[in-house]
């Protein structure tokens, strides 16, 4: 559950906005990873990964709760820069048939992309320590790398800071009074639009608080069970088709020489 | 799945919707979305999603069906709800509503222009490289639904899912995502390779990246409308909030209008909505 | 056509190039010695001869499981129709691989027009139409148009000239109704007929298909055929096919190569004269056509040789002489092979 599946018009503007320049700062370092005569052959590569990531997210095994996330093993396949890309091609593609915001799609890229570049760089870390024990590392990986991007998830989230007092201040509807409500009486409107200048933050807090305990009560869930699929995924591949594991150390490492 | 059904209503209707051109579509969608962030109020969120049921329902796509695609969003804006919840209901529930109201903008988006058409028409604004990614993703998709499908059919049938233990149904679905794996690997490079045999040089399609057409001047236009009511209640909003009922009355009438004016009329009959394709076809 | 044929195996029976005697696989040392890998290698496109060669072919797999396509040698004219029958298993797709570069042998060479298509199919490669087994992964493009102007665009060509060749390719095969369908809504024998376009498209001097029948009810079986057969004959092009419909075969190919497990080139002939050799088509569990058993029992049974029939056009004139007079005015059974009807 570390995809941020925050529905659109909940974060303010300037965090949408700010999502999308790292998007396109990653999106640019990616491409420029990747650039030169090789780049086509990447194409199907990253096509297919992504839509592994599509298909897997789609099927949920238990509905709404916990669907598989694959993207651990999209970055320890495609590398760091296949990752990014796969995982903007994802989130943009799941977004536009309503599974998740369109708006936050640059910071759900952001997310994504991290776990894929975190996941590829622990698990051929832990890999070297237990060239044996490919499963366990690729499980390891998994588990420290959604309970960062899930504090990631949540970090976006606090800065947000998202205010009830603010909506009232807009002049909503009161339903007790069946009537809208006059700004001056509860506090000073603030514009929305470009500062994110924060009322009533303790208000808040409380609320964030709460958020937080939901979402690592329900990661650490899904952090298991992600990492149990991963692991196995990870071993099975290895053991079918061991040249698809990207550095040249691990294949040696594993199969004898066989690259 | 969600995705093979929307796709499926993208390319099988004919209606004006279907036939605007995507970055029109684009466009009044961007609006759309706009008036829908930007309020804080209720009836003009409400305001939003009514219009989207009415232009869904003279597009023929099945209007239950594209609502209960827009509430899924909705599940996760009630944990943001909850946080808001400081003893009334309507802040909750227009976080609630804004949410579900943006999902059926976008919904409506894609259930009336498919994916490669929106890929065409983004592509003055994305790098040349994520196109082609995006055009070989949505191919693969379908391929890999198939083999998903298959392999969960092929464990089901073998007991893989027996019992209601999570662990069976995790099992059963860990090896059905290794084999379609596995597979992905074999397709992508047999795809690759016949890339490079047809002589591949970096453009999969040949659609032009299309324009604006006098006949989407009404959508765009309207859209627009909507748009700047939306920014104007929200900063005239002291005048005008006790007058917030009025669009969404003129919303409602819209729908009504739209549902009662008989869908064959338009087009000189050519327009076969799509639900009644579903309908026909055996699904 | 010689009929004696000897079929021991081990024996150094190769045929010289050229023969055309049908031949069963001789020991392996024969064949390698007789085509060095340098000298194929070497062989430019001005040796206009073969269109495609594959001189004892080792390939292992990464799951340690081998494949090689030795025996016979493979080497397939220009201009000739050529089919490759062989078990589930037996290598045919992996041979396909080979020709078209996918796969590297561990041992051996491959000439295709020329190169080695491993390194260099790329400077052929305008020139070859491919249509692997799985249509689903070879339909890339959004829609059929796009798919099948997919090798013209992907050349430079100047939008009027991919529009014309586009076009004749959909009308060649009889699909222009389908131009603006998105692929995966097709029936298997369309995406199969799309496929098919698409490989045709550039007017290809080469036409690999591995399986091209598959999926496509009888009507459009025989339209494709009959287009390829006329492709063949009016424009010289070659053609490589594999089939598991071994009563077409007599149809589409003027020379067949029979796969046993593993890959090894067991059979080479004529369609007539490979499909006399029961046992060995047996052992690679082919049974040869229906036609081909009617006259050889035919055969034995009465004493009187008659040849395998190469169609049903054929094999009723024949019997029809046999029987006796035939009626005058009398309706032929099958189609006439050159002479059916435009597909459009």
């Amino acid at each position: 559950m570390s995809h941020l599946h925050v529905p659109d018009g909940i974060l303010p503007l300037w965090l949408i906005l700010v999502g999308w320049l790292a998007t396109v700062l990653m999106l640019a370092v990616a491409m420029h990873a990747l650039r030169g005569r090789e780049r086509a052959r990447t194409v199907p590569q990253i096509g297919i990964v992504s839509a592994l990531l599509i298909a897997a997210m789609s099927t949920e095994i238990v509905p709404i709760a916990y669907h598989a996330n694959l993207t651990v093993l999209a970055g320890i396949i495609l590398g760091p820069a296949g990752g990014v890309v796969a995982a903007f091609a994802v989130n943009l593609i799941l977004a536009l048939f309503g599974h998740g915001g369109i708006t936050v799609v640059g910071l759900n890229t952001v997310v994504i992309g991290s776990e894929t570049v975190l996941g590829y760089v622990l698990f051929y870390l832990f890999v070297r320590l237990l060239p044996r024990h490919v499963g366990v590392a690729a499980g390891m990986a998994t588990v420290i790398t959604l309970f960062l991007s899930t504090s990631l998830s949540i970090g976006i989230i606090a800065l947000s800071q998202i205010n009830p007092a603010e909506a009232r201040d807009m002049g909503s509807l009161n339903p007790h009074t069946l009537s809208f409500s006059n700004p001056f009486k509860e506090g000073v409107l603030a514009n929305r639009i470009v500062t994110p200048e924060q009322e009533g933050g303790a208000s808040s807090t409380l609320s964030l608080k709460r958020f937080a305990e939901a979402m690592y009560a329900l990661g650490a869930i899904g952090w298991t069970l992600e990492s149990l699929l991963t692991g196995f995924l990870v071993s099975f591949v290895a053991r079918v088709r061991p040249s698809l594991l990207r550095q040249p150390i691990l294949g040696a490492a594993l199969a004898g020489g066989d690259g | 799945m969600d995705i093979a059904t929307v796709d499926y209503w993208a390319n099988a209707g004919g209606s004006y919707l279907h036939r605007a051109s995507p970055t029109a579509k684009l466009m009044a969608a961007a609006l759309g979305l706009a008036a829908v962030i930007v309020v804080f109020n209720l009836f003009l969120v409400a305001t939003v999603f009514v219009l989207v049921v009415a232009l869904a329902w003279r597009a023929g796509i099945p209007v239950r069906k594209l609502i209960l695609i827009s509430l899924y969003p909705g599940v996760f804006a009630l944990l943001f709800a909850m946080a808001q919840f400081h003893g009334d209901f309507i802040i909750p529930g227009t976080t609630i509503a804004k949410a579900v109201g943006a999902a059926s903008v976008v919904v409506l988006l894609i259930a009336t222009t498919p994916y490669p058409r929106l890929f065409a028409a983004l592509r003055p604004v994305l790098p040349g490289f994520i196109v082609e990614v995006l055009y070989v993703t949505y191919r693969s998709v379908f391929i890999l639904l198939g083999v998903l499908s298959d392999a969960l059919i092929a464990v089901r049938l073998r007991g893989g899912f027996t019992g209601r233990a999570l662990g069976r149904r995790l099992q059963g679905a860990a090896v059905a995502l290794a084999v379609a794996t596995l597979r992905s690997f074999e397709i992508s490079e047999r795809t690759y390779a016949v890339m490079q045999m047809r002589g591949y040089s970096g453009r999969i399609s040949g659609e032009a990246s299309g324009g604006l057409h006098l006949r989407d001047v009404p959508l765009v236009g309207a859209a627009a409308a909507v748009a700047g009511q939306a920014f104007l209640f929200r900063y005239e909003w002291r005048a005008l909030n006790p007058f917030s009922w009025a669009p969404f009355a003129a919303a409602l009438l819209v729908l009504a209008v739209a549902m009662l004016v008989p869908r064959a009329a338009v087009a000189g009959g050519r327009e076969r909505p799509v639900s009644e394709m579903l309908r026909g076809d055996a699904q | 056509m010689s009929e004696s044929v000897d079929e021991h195996k081990g024996e150094a029976v190769g045929p010289a190039v050229g023969e055309r005697n049908s031949a069963v696989e001789p020991s392996a040392a024969a064949v390698q010695d007789s085509f060095p890998k340098a000298a194929l290698a070497a062989s430019s496109d001005g040796d206009g001869r073969f269109a495609a060669r594959i001189n004892c072919v080792r390939h292992r797999y990464e799951d340690g499981s081998k494949v090689e396509l030795c025996g016979l040698e493979f080497a397939v004219e220009r201009g000739q129709r050529v089919a490759v029958l062989g078990p589930n298993g037996s290598g045919k797709t992996t041979l396909f691989f080979h020709l078209v570069g996918i796969l590297r042998p561990s041992e051996g060479a491959v000439s295709v027009l020329g190169v080695d298509p491993a390194h260099d199919f790329a400077k052929v490669r305008q020139r070859i139409g491919v249509v692997l087994q799985n249509v689903d992964e070879q339909l890339l493009a959004p829609t059929v148009w796009d798919d099948v102007s997919f090798s013209p665009r992907q050349y430079g060509l100047p939008r009027g000239e991919v529009k014309r060749l586009t076009e004749q390719a959909l009308e060649r095969i009889g699909i222009g109704h389908l131009r603006d369908k998105v692929p995966h809504y097709l029936s298997g024998g369309e995406k199969r007929k799309v496929a098919i376009a698409g490989a045709l498209v550039m007017e290809p001097e080469l036409l690999i298909l591995d399986e091209p029948f598959e999926g496509l009810d009888p009507h459009a079986r025989q339209q494709v055929l009959d287009l390829l057969n006329r492709l063949v004959a009016e424009r010289g092009m070659t053609l490589i096919t594999s089939t598991h419909d071994v009563n077409l075969v007599p149809e589409m190919a003027d020379d067949v190569y029979v796969l046993a497990q593993g890959g090894h080139i067991v059979l080479h002939g004529t369609p007539a004269e490979v499909f006399a050799h029961a046992e060995v088509l047996q052992a690679s569990n082919i049974e040869p056509p229906v036609l081909a058993r009617l006259f050889e029992d035919l055969t034995r049974r009465t004493g009187v040789h008659l040849p395998m029939p190469a169609s049903l056009e054929e094999a009723a004139d024949r019997l029809a002489q046999i029987i006796g007079t035939e009626r005058p005015g009398a309706q032929r059974a099958g189609q006439d092979q050159w002479g059916s009807p435009p597909l459009r």
